[in-house]
């Protein structure tokens, strides 16, 4: 054996065989700068080995389970919220969606009695008041296209709405094809509604969702009104199946209003000036749809508590519980329903929504300290 | 030292928090220690075992049983006392402290982490100066080292802790060992304290 190979097997000194340990023994006694590693080696094993223990405290484990119920009670009062959401969403979306149903229902009702019967002029009466901010002009002229569908004769919201002439033909083309056969005002409906969806760009479900939706959306339409309307609403309802995110969520002041020539157009609100937050549609078309498509999470807009959002998060039910969790952790209140985080706190909470493989879709515009949203789960 | 049982960790899984105090008392030494030979301070070792011990109580329904417990457990004190290091790098560097080392093998922090007199008076030189070589090699290094010569855990052990692989831990255990060698040789203790 060379000090080479001596080396060599000193790395290796746990694997060695008991005759390759005499080996390098025998020759460390040929060789002072071999012994002199060997005996450094085993002389630092052996006092790593016997190094003294430190005494653990005798208050150690006292002190652990302190802590430990400390962090399980600020963990109740996140995981309770949390656990109320997943327990209740389901009786909140049901709450929610029949709410937007009678919604639709009576924001469409008395538009699509007139179509059918080919008597509307395009212009629907509404009693809201809410404006377009300038920069939304281009979601304002493709939702009046929506709004203009979104009429109905009895809602605690009916927007005032002027149709763009583009869509005065269209839907005096709709009213022109229909000379009194309900199947046939009905597809034309469908064909109306559809274009001016599309035009929209409303983030919307799939197809399963919409079949689902549809199927309840007919249950319920028999309970509330029993009119056509409520089934052709229904009917148009559920086909659609857009996919492209929605619009920048357009927020409308009362004292706004859109220029007179640009397309837009005008909703006043008998209930007084407010902001009202959208999806890139009017709050009646998006209710509309959501009878359809999804289902809303909490309660409707109370009029008593006005809650300015900011906009809505749609979350896609096979991840609402990872969701609730992360946002569990950013909310600082909930208000009716309405969550309320820390603004800058809102991307970090979708950065880690994205982190946990959450589909979401965010239309929430965050303009001031705090963000307010409110949550759509889609199925 | 035997693995705690099924049962009792099935009964943590449930929440007993009977059954965590089982765990905590039978190896809360060991924790301790072995966050001591990583952190060369007995306050941060304390507070090091107390967050080991805090996050196998959060994580136990994680754990899979795929591995023993005590795999699961260094693994977690290693991580655990990792992180410790970092920040007190972090605090070190934010203190802008200049240090002439050599940064291959050892760690770049100063100041001395190593016991103090007070914690040490019993220790012998051979002891104090290998807890000080200890507390200047690279993070990685110390891990081995502990894991390996002071613990006493196998190579397949140490590579399930680490997430290493087998050949690595013990090219690393070689390069650490080389390192310690250094420390020592330059500190003056080679020969005068670690002859046989």
């Amino acid at each position: 054996m060379n000090c080479d190979k001596f080396s060599k097997m000193l790395d290796n000194y746990e694997n060695l065989t008991e005759d390759e340990k005499s080996a390098m023994l025998a020759h460390s006694r040929e060789c002072e700068k071999c012994e002199q590693e060997l005996n450094f080696m085993l002389s630092v094993k052996n006092t790593l080995r016997t190094l003294p223990k430190i005494e653990v405290p005798a208050d150690f484990i006292d002190k652990l389970n302190e802590r430990i119920d400390r962090e399980e009670a600020v963990m109740t009062r996140r995981e309770s919220f949390s656990r109320h959401m997943k327990n209740n969403w389901q009786r909140y979306s049901a709450f929610a969606a029949s709410l937007a149903l009678a919604a639709v229902i009576g924001v469409n009702g008395k538009s699509m009695i007139d179509i059918i019967n080919g008597s509307d002029d395009g212009v629907i009466s509404q009693t809201a008041s809410v404006s377009a901010s300038p920069e939304d002009e281009t979601a304002v002229q493709s939702e009046n296209a929506v709004v203009s569908e979104s009429d109905g004769a009895s809602s605690a919201y009916s927007p005032n709405v002027v149709l763009p002439p583009a869509l005065q033909n269209h839907r005096a083309r709709a009213a022109a094809s229909e000379s009194g056969a309900s199947s046939d005002a009905a597809s034309a409906a469908t064909d109306t509604i559809n274009s001016v969806e599309e035009s929209a760009e409303i983030s919307v479900q799939t197809q399963t969702a919409a079949d689902t939706a549809a199927a309840e959306t007919e249950t319920r339409a028999a309970e509330v009104e029993s009119t056509a309307a409520p089934q052709a609403a229904s009917q148009t309802a559920a086909p659609q199946a857009a996919t492209s995110a929605p619009d920048t969520a357009a927020v409308y002041t009362a004292e706004e209003t859109p220029a007179a020539n640009d397309g837009g157009y005008v909703i006043s609100d008998d209930a007084g000036t407010e902001t009202y937050a959208y999806v890139g549609d009017s709050e009646a078309s998006t209710k509309a749809r959501s009878s359809s498509s999804y289902s809303v999470s909490g309660e409707a807009y109370s009029e008593d508590v006005h809650i300015p959002i900011d906009g809505i998060l749609t979350i896609n039910s096979s991840n609402y519980e990872t969701a609730i969790t992360v946002i569990a952790k950013y909310v600082l209140r909930v208000y009716n329903e309405c969550y309320v985080i820390n603004g800058t706190q809102f991307n970090s909470m979708l950065d880690e929504l994205r982190g946990k493989d959450v589909s979401f879709d965010s239309s929430v515009i965050q303009n001031s300290d705090t963000v307010s949203f409110k949550i759509i789960v889609v199925k | 030292m035997p693995d705690i049982g099924i049962d009792v960790i099935k009964r943590c899984k449930n929440g007993d928090r009977q059954a965590f105090n089982e765990i905590f008392t039978q190896y809360q030494t060991q924790v301790v220690n072995m966050s001591y030979s990583l952190l060369s301070n007995r306050e941060d070792a304390l507070d090091a075992a107390q967050e080991v011990f805090v996050r196998v109580y959060r994580g136990i329904g994680g754990f899979k049983e795929k591995s023993s417990f005590s795999t699961w457990l260094y693994r977690i004190t290693t991580n655990v006392c990792s992180d410790f290091l970092r920040k007190r790098q972090r605090s070190i560097n934010a203190l802008s402290i200049s240090v002439n080392a050599d940064e291959d093998d050892r760690d770049t922090d100063i100041p001395d982490n190593s016991p103090t007199p007070e914690e040490h008076a019993e220790l012998n030189e051979r002891q104090k100066a290998l807890y000080a070589a200890l507390g200047e090699l690279k993070e990685e290094y110390r891990i081995v080292i502990t894991l390996f010569d002071i613990e006493g855990l196998s190579y397949e052990e140490i590579s399930q802790i680490t997430k290493a692989p087998i050949g690595t831990i013990k090219s690393r255990l070689n390069r650490a060992r080389s390192a310690l060698k250094k420390i020592l040789t330059e500190n003056g203790n080679f020969l005068d304290n670690f002859s046989v």
